[in-house]
């Protein structure tokens, strides 16, 4: 008997393995995940468990489950299922939008300004826009976000003001509208002004065009209602998609979902909700811990962002080395050349100020524990986080006082919940969605990797590479990053250009960077690391005064490169990139 | 864990907001010299404040019990200063992508935590005119606060009540940003009235509009609601009296110009800021009844205000103009009372002049002069207290309240002020601008253009 159940075990694998190498359709789409510690949902824990998919539904669950004949079996000894994460508010695989021509650079004074009447598209104010317009199924990103363990983004489409409706994306399939689970899950605006010098331009004007633009479009539902029990006598409804959009949002069967990063941002978004009614989703929420009496008292929903500001170890090792005198060296290389700075002890203001940081970092690690101590539900969303710091800064906030049962809930059941797809979502349950992660361990274990991802059914794996370290021996890796690049960064109204080295230095990579305005001069860049086709690094850089640490995530593709890099608060810019040479 | 499931967003619950409000206190100043403004000056008295009101001003006032008591001895007690113009506490100046914008309001981008309000309130200032700029001919509503710092919600900030004012730009401002920038109107000083007279034209079709449609709804149940437009619904409102103008101006002809425009359109109420001409037609300002709020002696720093004179708001009162001494800057807010005692040096006003053009003049032009500006029985609890009169060059503010809470004590003066920081972004310093935020935002516009 065992055997036989070995032999099955071994053509599948090897079907298995031909399907992933070939682009060949697996055999059928039954799994049973065997011996394996469940979590059904969160705060519940099923041992020596097993769970059989079939056809992108969830078959059976339990410890008493027999296992069909026809099921190919991932034997799962000490893993961990849990259900595949939701992401409640996510802009991965989304297409950025080029600028216009006249807005860029140098060709804008050249440009006169376009005095043409105001339209809604010209405003930023394009509800009628729905995510599947702007979504590559191709994107990196996506995949990157799947080996996470995620198996559904609510995915916000690009653009300024109301950009438009997002969609849950079921992450599997190759055409975007086979993927979307949900369309117009909830319209999604922030506090971003116009393009080209067009009205909304600030933030004030953002308000109050949202204030005009909807109560004009419930005068022309009222209008549209009207007209449809008797148009005698009415003139006829003028057609306007931006405005038809709206209805939904008028009827409150879709929720606005407000980007609100900062505490002034949340005031604004529902100062605006106050005065025009509509349901609200306070998104991208950095700061709620200043606001949980608002939140409370209106019972607001809630996503969280999953970025974090950096850590401030780095200070910590400073200062220990200077209390004790300043005398011993780090073992690491790198730490040498800033041996002489950090000997220094801060002046009392920057030790101040630096003290004053540090308290902030922690006020926004401890923002999802102080939530849910105020007894207040919340959802993840990664837009902003980079997707290699998701975990990471989940750690964090468990560190800070996060239970993990909740951390688990604001990735299944409350998004699931918020999207209105806790009947299909969010747990694991005989004939719900087959969207699981199989994980080695705990999931929030450090060392814990994902090794299966299930999305409609559909089974990604996952091998166990050791992780490599910033500036690590990953040398074919490396190799694939060495030579002269020329990069281009897309900057609202402008565009930097420069070229970026990469060469070896003994075992470590190290590169530099060079930009076409400023001539010759290169500077250094800082922790690069090469993983698989993956690559990050990040350099300071001086602001008018003002010291910025710029973050690049770029992924290789032989002798292209595209990707992105954080500015601070600027936001996240496009990066481009072609290699001129190699090394010889 | 199941509580939390039980726990289930309810997207559709009504949401009703409730701000809290600012917190009001007691306290008791004794024995100080009360410099009331508009009842003369009391020696040894106290001001008592119960909660946040001013209850009474005499000799010998006892606490009431658990009111804290300031001794005021030797010190100067005078009524917070209020600055008419101003951008401090904003976080958005300017909307420049129209000539006309009255639908914004900076009121919507209050920001409790600009720390150029603690120092404000170092230099004895407690409300103070937060407006739109100068870069449209009509800009946006502006918002009067009050600088009770410290918080994290905007609404702490508002002076609630106070009557709604609106920004007007004449001159080089929007003609440099629409003229030039957009090749738009307005080009010249004529365009700048047209864009008034169409915009006013226009409010007043607006108005009519609506007025008809409130008339026909009463009988027919299907009448269709004209188009929404808050713009126009503003400057009817400005037409009606609602709302006040606050315009930037600085030539004598252009004021001139806007008072008659004002004539044509029925408007009433309206003060000029900067109005560094305004000694030219100080007896025809005095005749509208316009106010006029402008700088102690800053001028030539463009060419349509070359031409001043640090006589202005002395040749201003003198003709019987309600007249004030403002900042338009995060720096001279800390020192008004140095720029008010100018006025002294240039013009010979008396102490009550000089401080009323700092405090009851303003309020006036803000139309609170029922509640704050001065020291009287009934008014709001908002008090400087100074070391040396005000008006000496060796005063130095050393308590500043508001509704009776201490806001600022030199003695308890922290080095870091600041509410909350950019953890990712860490400040190294301020770059100090000489220009004034009237055109704050809209510079990189300019320089496009170039």
């Amino acid at each position: 008997m065992k055997k036989w159940i070995i032999g099955i075990y071994c053509l599948v694998l090897n079907l298995v393995v031909q399907a992933q190498t070939g682009d060949l359709q697996p055999l059928n789409r039954v799994y049973a995940v065997t011996h394996a510690f469940i979590v059904p949902k969160p705060g519940m824990l099923l041992t020596d468990a097993t769970i059989v998919v079939r056809d992108g539904v969830i078959e059976a669950i339990g410890n008493q489950v027999s296992i069909p004949v026809d099921a190919q079996i991932i034997d799962a000894d000490s893993m961990y299922v849990y259900a595949g994460f939701i992401d409640a508010l996510s802009e991965a695989g989304i297409k950025k939008q080029e600028e216009e021509q006249g807005a860029r650079g140098r060709g804008r004074a050249a440009t006169p300004p376009d005095n043409s009447p105001l339209t809604n598209t010209k405003s930023g104010v394009t509800p009628e826009i729905e995510v599947a317009s702007q979504l590559d199924p191709s994107a990196s990103d996506l995949g990157a976000m799947r080996k996470l363990g995620f198996t559904t983004l609510n995915i916000v489409p690009e653009g300024r003001m109301i950009p438009g409706m997002s969609a849950a994306v079921e992450l599997h399939g190759s055409q975007a509208n086979e993927m979307i689970l949900k369309a117009n899950s909830g319209l999604y605006t922030q506090f971003r002004g116009a393009e080209n010098r067009k009205y909304p331009g600030t933030t004030i004007a953002v308000m109050s065009k949202w204030r005009d633009f909807y109560k004009n479009a419930e005068a022309a539902m009222h209008h549209e209602t009207m007209y449809a029990e008797d148009p005698t006598g009415l003139p006829r409804p003028s057609y306007d998609a931006a405005t038809q959009a709206m209805y939904p949002v008028i009827k409150k069967e879709v929720p606005v979902i407000f980007e609100t990063p900062d505490i002034l941002s949340m005031y604004r978004a529902m100062d605006v909700q106050k005065d025009l009614g509509f349901n609200i989703v306070l998104a991208n929420v950095k700061e709620g811990y200043l606001f949980t009496d608002v939140i409370k008292s209106n019972q607001v929903p809630l996503i969280l962002s999953l970025d974090l500001p950096k850590k401030m170890e780095e200070e910590k090792k400073g200062d220990a080395k200077k209390e004790r005198g300043g005398m011993e060296k780090g073992d690491d290389k790198k730490e040498k050349p800033k041996m002489e700075k950090k000997d220094q002890p801060d002046d009392p203001e920057t030790a101040q100020l630096k003290a004053k940081q540090k308290a902030e970092v922690e006020k926004r690690e401890k923002q999802a524990a102080t939530l849910t101590q105020a007894g207040i539900p919340f959802s993840f969303g990664s837009k902003g986080a980079r997707n290699s710091e998701i975990k990471a800064n989940l750690n964090r906030m468990i560190k800070a006082g996060l239970t993990e049962e909740q951390a688990l809930a604001s990735l299944t059941t409350e998004p699931a919940k918020l999207l209105k797809l806790d009947r299909q979502l969010g747990t694991l349950e005989k004939g719900k969605i087959a969207n699981l992660l199989v994980s080695t361990g705990p999931y929030f274990d450090e060392k814990t990797e994902v090794r299966y991802v299930f999305v409609d059914g559909s089974k990604y794996e996952y091998e166990s590479k050791p992780k490599p370290k910033p500036g690590s021996n990953d040398a074919s890796a490396q190799k694939s990053a060495l030579g002269t690049w020329e990069y281009t960064i897309d900057v609202p109204n402008q565009s930097v250009e420069g070229k970026m080295i990469f060469s070896m230095d003994g075992r470590e990579i190290k590169g530099e960077i060079s930009n076409a305005s400023s001539g010759d001069e290169t500077k250094p860049l800082n922790n690069v690391t090469v993983s698989g086709t993956v690559m990050t690094f990040d350099m300071d850089y001086d602001m008018g005064g003002n010291s910025m640490n710029l973050q690049y995530e770029l992924n290789l593709d032989g002798d292209n490169l595209d990707g992105q890099v954080m500015v601070g608060s600027f936001g996240t810019f496009k990066v481009k990139g072609k290699r001129i040479s190699k090394p010889n | 864990m199941k509580q939390l499931f039980s726990l289930i967003f309810i997207l559709s619950a009504s949401i009703t907001l409730s701000w809290s409000q600012p917190s009001k206190g007691s306290l008791l100043i004794k024995n100080g010299t009360v410099l009331t403004v508009t009842k003369g000056t009391l020696t040894n008295s106290d001001v008592l404040i119960v909660d946040g009101i001013i209850k009474k001003i005499g000799k010998n006032i006892s606490a009431p019990k658990g009111v804290e008591v300031i001794d005021a001895t030797g010190l100067y007690v005078m009524p917070g200063i209020i600055d008419a113009h101003s951008h401090i506490g904003i976080d958005v100046v300017n909307e420049a992508t129209n000539p006309v914008t009255a639908d914004v309001w900076v009121g919507d981008a209050l920001d409790p935590m600009d720390v150029s309000i603690y120092r404000a309130l170092a230099g004895g200032t407690t409300t103070s005119h937060a407006m739109h700029g100068s870069a449209n001919v009509i800009g946006g509503q502006c918002e009067t606060i009050k600088h009770r710092f410290g918080s994290t919600n905007p609404n702490d900030l508002r002076m609630d009540g106070a009557p709604r004012t609106i920004k007007f730009a004449l001159g080089e401002n929007p003609m440099r940003v629409h003229g030039e920038g957009n090749g738009i109107i307005p080009r010249t000083r004529m365009g700048v009235e047209e864009v008034i007279r169409r915009a006013f034209s226009e409010a007043q079709a607006y108005q009519a509009k609506w007025d008809a449609y409130n008339k026909d709804k009463m009988k027919n149940p299907r009448a269709l609601a004209p188009e929404y437009s808050r713009r126009l619904e503003t400057l009817a409102d400005i037409l009606s009296g609602k709302v006040m103008i606050h315009c930037h101006s600085y030539r004598a002809d252009e004021i001139l110009m806007l008072m008659n425009v004002c004539k044509d359109f029925g408007v009433k109420k309206i003060c000029f800021q900067h109005v560094n001409e305004g000694f030219k037609v100080a007896p025809e300002l005095a005749n509208f009844g316009a106010y006029a709020s402008v700088f102690a002696d800053w001028w030539a720093y463009k060419f349509e205000v070359y031409y001043s004179t640090a006589y202005n708001a002395a040749i201003l009162t003198r003709n019987g103009v309600v007249t004030s001494i403002n900042s338009d800057s995060p720096d001279l807010i800390r020192h008004l009372y140095h720029e008010a005692a100018k006025t002294q040096h240039y013009g010979g006003l008396s102490d009550d002049e000089a401080l009323a053009l700092i405090t009851i003049n303003p309020a006036k032009q803000l139309g609170v002069e029922d509640r704050i500006g001065s020291l009287e029985e009934g008014k709001e609890g908002d008090v400087a207290i100074f070391r040396n009169h005000p008006l000496s060059v060796y005063a130095v503010p050393v308590r500043t309240i508001i509704d009776g809470v201490v806001y600022f004590d030199i003695d308890k003066d922290p080095s870091d002020i600041r509410v909350s920081i950019d953890p990712d972004n860490l400040p190294t310093f301020q770059q100090y601008t000489e220009e004034d935020r009237c055109m704050d935002g809209v510079f990189e516009y300019l320089f496009e253009n170039r």
